[in-house]
């Protein structure tokens, strides 16, 4: 019945867009690409059964960026995960970031993912909204329904933290913009 | 003159103050080498953290994913329409702006401090000196024609029998941003004094056509010193 709802054009747009989708649960997951999946497909099934809360004319990546970030806060609720997962983040940060001349050496991209797992799960979705995805703060605060004071502050934050991880790197890459 | 706070200074990176504040941070920013430091951290982390993530956007979406969204037979993957629309977009820019291309910045981390760990006598420290500078001319060179010239996942080669030094370049995707620029990520292979060192970089150009390298990032699993 609401697979019906569907229409054509929405479900190959919904098609196109998976490939951001899934970038998006990644790093608010923060684990593997398969448990990205998971949240991407929860998504997807949760949009098509909805489809009708969509208002036409309104941007669809928006919209699932905004149930993905409610189911993925639903589970972490649920499930508790979150002690869990600010315990592994720590030994993680911990080892490999052992120093700045470490973080030179050893900085990856896979690095900088890790540095991404540091934040909150709210930064994380400031972070991934604003400098992955590129939503200006007004949208940002739209989709997370907070206020757009409250986005400026969790990325405030959250990019401290980032220069701190991978602020190391500026050696390494001896970046000279201008 | 204006001392201005970090969340604006970040605002301005992220486009979000209008144009008056932008020329005037621009103005501060001339100034205040603190501001630019920290302007430069800020998008440094940004591209950095993008291209950490971009890899989930090349593997294959799973089946089990596409079949939530089951398609009526006929109907082929969309998202394989938008690479095809991102080369026609490609093709198009080729045809506008051809040849333009010239290097503001590279860097590409063969630096002194690797030089001199691994060159240890005066002798030795000359001829790594000239392969390297020659290696990052060649470099910037070969980055900014492969990315004006060639198509994702065709390589450029440069060797130099005299020194063993090597270079080569694949773009590996292009994207437009929203503001109309043209972005292209590529890998960088190096070889200097015997080492391969593989890089990934990160490169938009310019409204001039200049292509500008943000970042550079090491291969942990080729060049995991």
């Amino acid at each position: 019945m609401a697979q019906s709802a569907l229409d054509e054009r929405t479900r190959r747009e919904l098609i196109a867009l998976l490939p951001r989708f899934r970038r998006f649960a990644w790093g608010l997951t923060g684990g593997s690409l398969d448990d990205a999946d998971d949240l991407v497909q929860a998504a997807c099934e949760r949009a098509i059964a909805r489809i009708d809360q969509w208002e036409p004319g309104t941007r669809l990546d928006s919209w699932i960026f905004r149930i993905m970030q409610t189911i993925h806060i639903d589970q972490i609720r649920s499930e508790a995960r979150h002690a869990r997962h600010l315990q592994t983040v720590e030994t993680v940060s911990e080892a490999s970031f052992d120093g700045a001349r470490e973080a030179e050496n050893y900085l990856t991209l896979a690095a900088v993912r890790k540095a991404i797992n540091t934040l909150s799960e709210e930064q994380r979705a400031v972070v991934m909204l604003v400098c992955v995805e590129g939503y200006s703060y007004k949208e940002t605060s739209e989709i997370l329904e907070v206020p757009i004071g409250t986005v400026t502050s969790r990325l405030t934050r959250a990019r401290a933290v980032l220069q701190r991880r991978v602020g190391g790197m500026s050696g390494a890459v001896d970046a000279v913009p201008g | 003159m204006t001392r201005f706070d970090e969340a604006t200074l970040a605002a301005y990176v992220d486009g979000e103050v209008d144009d008056e504040t932008a020329r005037e941070v621009e103005l501060a920013l001339e100034r205040d080498t603190e501001s630019q430091a920290f302007v430069r951290g800020v998008r440094e982390s940004t591209a950095l953290v993008r291209v950490a993530l971009n890899e989930a956007l090349h593997k294959p979406v799973p089946e089990r994913i596409l079949a939530v969204l089951e398609a009526p037979a006929d109907t082929g993957r969309g998202w394989l329409r938008g690479a095809a629309q991102r080369r026609a977009a490609l093709a198009e820019w080729r045809f506008a702006l051809p040849l333009a291309a010239t290097f503001v910045t590279l860097m590409i981390g063969l630096g002194g401090g690797y030089v001199i760990a691994d060159w240890r006598t005066e002798q030795n420290a000359l001829v790594a000196e000239r392969s390297r500078a020659l290696v990052q001319t060649m470099v910037q060179r070969m980055v900014a024609e492969a990315l004006e010239n060639e198509l994702s996942g065709s390589t450029v080669i440069w060797n130099d029998p005299g020194t063993g030094a090597s270079v080569s370049v694949t773009p590996v995707r292009t994207y437009r941003q929203k503001n109309g620029r043209f972005c292209r990520e590529f890998r960088l292979e190096m070889t200097h004094m015997g080492v391969l060192r593989t890089r990934h970089g990160l490169s938009c150009r310019s409204s001039e056509g200049v292509w500008e390298t943000t970042h550079i990032l090491p291969d942990g699993e080729i060049d995991g010193i």
